[in-house]
């Protein structure tokens, strides 16, 4: 058990995911008097049991969190046997091909079973999920898998190759999905298992002359189906960071070219009133009576600095120092004593920058008028 | 389930890529692309139909009639070495031709028709570029057009490709990664903050199923509008699943002060003068969600305030109603409103929801960071923005508050392809700039007591 969500404590047999970082989570079933080794020391299965979800967890060298499984965890740990179907694109097939609770699926091939979590998740408790797997020992993982995780009353898995053998279902199900090397032959399949009354097909593909034979084919009058399209997906998530560049010397170093440069009518009257964009980042001020700690330069530096005529003669440019107890250690901009800090979001320097092609269409026999002309 | 298109509902009409959400009535016009026409013939039909406009009209059509039309073309040239650009002399049918065809009754598909046979450079087109030509002109003359169920699919296209701004530039990658984010499923209890017309509460609504719950966070003393969850048909159950509460009410929860009760319902029984009965029915009051959904999408929204327009043998019914009436009614929805208030305030007091989803204008850190009580541990959440920087700084709150983790912020890149034979590529146009979404687990951060550490 473990994707009920009604409970809030662990109980034996759940699965539960461990989570000891952001890339380093564990998929784990609690087994009375088992021990699981993780890289914070011994996590006891007995002691775990009664703990509360999302509650940090004493193992010997250190704590975890233990979280409750959910499709999209279950995704990030799950053990691979196939290349699997990610966050992004399982979004996009149960939005696209309008999952709910009640809907019947099937699916060709399970895999690792990936998206079919997912799938159950949506149309339980009332919908169906007949999944087809031809490999003998994916077939049985999965069963296995789905048995565990308490999920069987809204699965069914069956050992069979789609092409040859067909669904097991006939005219009953609201959406197909296929994820085969040749989704094509595999189409009149498809159309036997959904519903007359209408449904909804998806097919993934990494390679685009897949997507080509299969287009082509559910465009082919007759077919039953339409409103083809076909979509590509790419996720990037960012690592938000503070980062702090150093802004270079210009010669600054005389007062007189300083004052020159940073007044009204020089090239950098506006450069020092950052201070009013803190959000995008600030300058780090260092003085030489405090070096290394940071202070904010003053706000709305420029404008008192008009308003108020008689300063200007005391001060370098723009930047003034008497401003108040707090600006004393504020001192003109030089090479040495100043970065530029701002905060920003950091891409990895590579993502999945494909992962297939999702096609998707309507079928709708009974009304599916061919309307395109000159195909 | 029904299968067949009712009038009274509200339905999906599409006319090639263009999508439009209208409620039929009978014998009430539909202005959709320029086509004027009443509903009534499509009662019965089967969703996902298509229609002919014929005299202000529907027709149901089907394939034999439409491969009459199709004019089948058989010469075509091999590439574009014979193409001289025309600038536009290439048509022999001029604009007062076309407007006399129409006048005279002609479908748009002979107009097409009419269109290929004097276009002098048509038959020198490779079959590419007449396919293209066609395609062109059927998004121009084509008097075809279906009706569909309305799906949570179909409103969030309907919104992404007409009114983009009203739901914040969302994209389908967003939308839909939103709700697999959190988990939500038939039986969750949601906590949503969205000002996006009741686009995500649709979703949410559909994936729900028969039973949960949403609590419903709106600005301002009454729920805002939720046109495109109007759209879905719900009954009146489902309806009841949404809980509206006022975010003005956040801080006196937080702070443990009880809900105000509401004046007006402890009025109820003094009020017996006319002139505060008057006072009290015209004081700004917004009609509650359903009302108006009766009322969007009309062309003309003739219906005067408050009044009840009611449907008795297909004939529409307008009930004037007196001033005392219409304080009865107030009153009913006031109530009604109260109770959900109430309802969702003990929700979010428990601190057991199953998610949180937030997509609005406003700057998320102090929202989120006030909501996360509500959540159960363990919990998801996602929330999105147009702009990348509140959520680095609700990103940056949150890691250093250590009540969430797993946290992610996204951009999604989407593309569509034209897939064709030997003419397969992205297409030409894609959407880009359409926000940042930001998911996470909550966590509890104190160590329970429960745990012996060895």
């Amino acid at each position: 058990m473990g994707f009920d969500t009604s409970r809030s404590n662990v109980a034996y047999n759940d699965l539960v995911i461990v989570f000891m970082g952001h890339d380093s989570m564990l998929p784990v079933t609690v087994k009375q008097g088992e021990i699981t080794q993780t890289k914070f020391g011994a996590l006891k299965h007995n002691e775990l049991v009664g703990h509360e979800f999302g509650a940090k967890f004493n193992c010997t060298k250190g704590w975890v969190y233990i979280l409750q499984p959910t499709p999209e965890l279950w995704t990030t740990t799950l053990p691979h046997r196939t290349q699997i179907l990610y966050a992004p694109d399982i979004a996009m097939i149960t939005f696209q091909l309008e999952l709910k609770p009640g809907s019947v699926v099937c699916e060709s091939g399970t895999g690792s079973g990936s998206l079919s979590h997912a799938i159950i998740r949506t149309v339980a408790p009332t919908g169906h999920l007949h999944t087809v797997e031809f490999n003998q020992d994916r077939y049985e993982k999965a069963g296995v898998e789905f048995e565990n995780h308490g999920l069987s009353k809204n699965v069914t898995i069956y050992h069979r190759d789609v092409i040859n053998d067909g669904f097991p279902v006939e005219n009953a199900a609201d959406a197909v999905f296929l994820d085969i090397p040749r989704p094509d032959e595999a189409l009149p399949q498809a159309a036997k298992a959904l519903k007359s009354s209408g449904g909804r097909i998806c097919s993934f593909s990494p390679c685009i002359e897949q997507t080509q034979r299969f287009c082509a084919l559910l465009r082919r009058p007759g077919s039953g189906f339409r409103d083809v399209e076909t979509i590509e997906i790419v996720r990037k998530s960012h690592n938000v960071k503070r980062v702090n560049i150093p802004v270079a010397d210009i010669g600054l170093g005389n007062p007189e070219v300083k004052q020159h440069v940073l007044s009204d009518k020089g090239p950098l009257n506006y450069a020092y009133e950052t201070g009013d964009d803190l959000a995008i980042g600030h300058v780090i001020v260092r003085t030489n009576q405090e070096a290394g700690k940071p202070c904010k330069p003053p706000k709305r530096q420029k404008v008192e600095n008009v308003d108020s005529q008689e300063s200007n003669s005391e001060a370098s440019g723009n930047v003034q120092q008497k401003k108040g107890p707090e600006d004393k250690g504020y001192t003109a901009p030089s090479a040495t004593k100043f970065g530029y800090s701002f905060r920003t979001c950091i891409a990895p320097k590579e993502i999945y920058g494909h992962t297939g092609y999702l096609t998707f269409a309507s079928y709708c026999p009974e009304v599916c008028l061919d309307l395109d002309w000159c195909q | 389930m029904n299968d067949y298109i009712t009038l009274g509902e509200s339905v999906i009409l599409k006319k090639g890529d263009v999508l439009k959400a209208v409620k039929l009535l009978p014998k009430k016009l539909i202005v959709f692309e320029r086509m004027r026409f009443v509903p009534d013939n499509a009662e019965g039909a089967l969703f996902g139909s298509t229609f002919k406009i014929d005299r202000g009209g529907l027709v149901l059509v089907n394939q034999e009639e439409v491969n009459q039309e199709k004019n089948a073309v058989t010469q075509s040239g091999q590439d574009n070495r014979g193409i001289v650009d025309t600038h536009g002399d290439s048509q022999t049918l001029k604009r007062e031709c076309i407007l006399q065809m129409k006048e005279e009754g002609q479908s748009g598909e002979q107009i097409i028709g009419n269109l290929v046979n004097n276009s002098s450079t048509f038959t020198g087109k490779t079959k590419f570029s007449q396919t293209k030509y066609v395609k062109k002109k059927q998004k121009k003359y084509s008097s075809y057009i279906q009706i569909h169920k309305p799906t949570a699919r179909l409103i969030c296209k309907l919104y992404i490709n007409r009114e983009p701004a009203k739901i914040l530039n969302m994209n389908l990658d967003s939308i839909s990664q939103i709700v697999t984010a959190t988990n939500i499923r038939q039986g969750s209890k949601v906590v949503v903050l969205e000002t996006c017309s009741g686009m995500l509460l649709a979703l949410i609504m559909e994936r729900l199923g028969l039973e949960g719950c949403v609590v419903n966070l709106h600005v301002g003393e009454t729920p805002s509008n939720l046109f495109a969850l109007s759209h879905l048909n719900l009954s009146e159950d489902k309806w009841k699943l949404i809980n509206s509460f006022p975010l003005s009410q956040l801080g006196p929860l937080i702070a443990g002060h009880p809900l105000p009760s509401d004046p007006l319902l402890n009025a109820e029984v003094e009020v017996k003068d006319p002139e505060m009965i008057y006072s009290l029915t015209h004081e700004q009051d917004v009609v509650v969600v359903e009302e108006k959904a009766n009322l969007m999408s009309q062309d003309g929204n003739d219906e005067p305030d408050k009044d009840t327009t009611s449907f008795v043998n297909g004939k529409r019914k307008r009930h004037y109603l007196t001033d005392s009436e219409k304080l009865a009614v107030k009153i009913e929805r006031r109530k009604k409103r109260h109770e959900q208030k109430e309802f969702a305030y003990n929700c979010l007091q428990k601190g057991q929801m199953d998610a949180i989803i937030m997509a609005c204008r406003f700057h998320p850190t102090p929202i989120f960071m006030s909501l996360m009580g509500s959540l159960a541990p363990s919990k998801p959440f996602a929330i999105y923005h147009e702009y990348q920087e509140p959520l680095m700084e609700l990103f940056v709150q949150l890691s250093v508050s250590n009540s969430a983790i797993n946290l992610q912020l996204c951009e999604t890149f989407m593309r569509n392809y034209q897939v064709l034979s030997e003419r397969t590529h992205p297409h030409v146009m894609m959407s880009t700039g359409r926000g940042y979404l930001l998911t996470g687990t909550k966590v509890n951060k104190e160590l329970p007591s429960t745990n012996k550490s060895d």
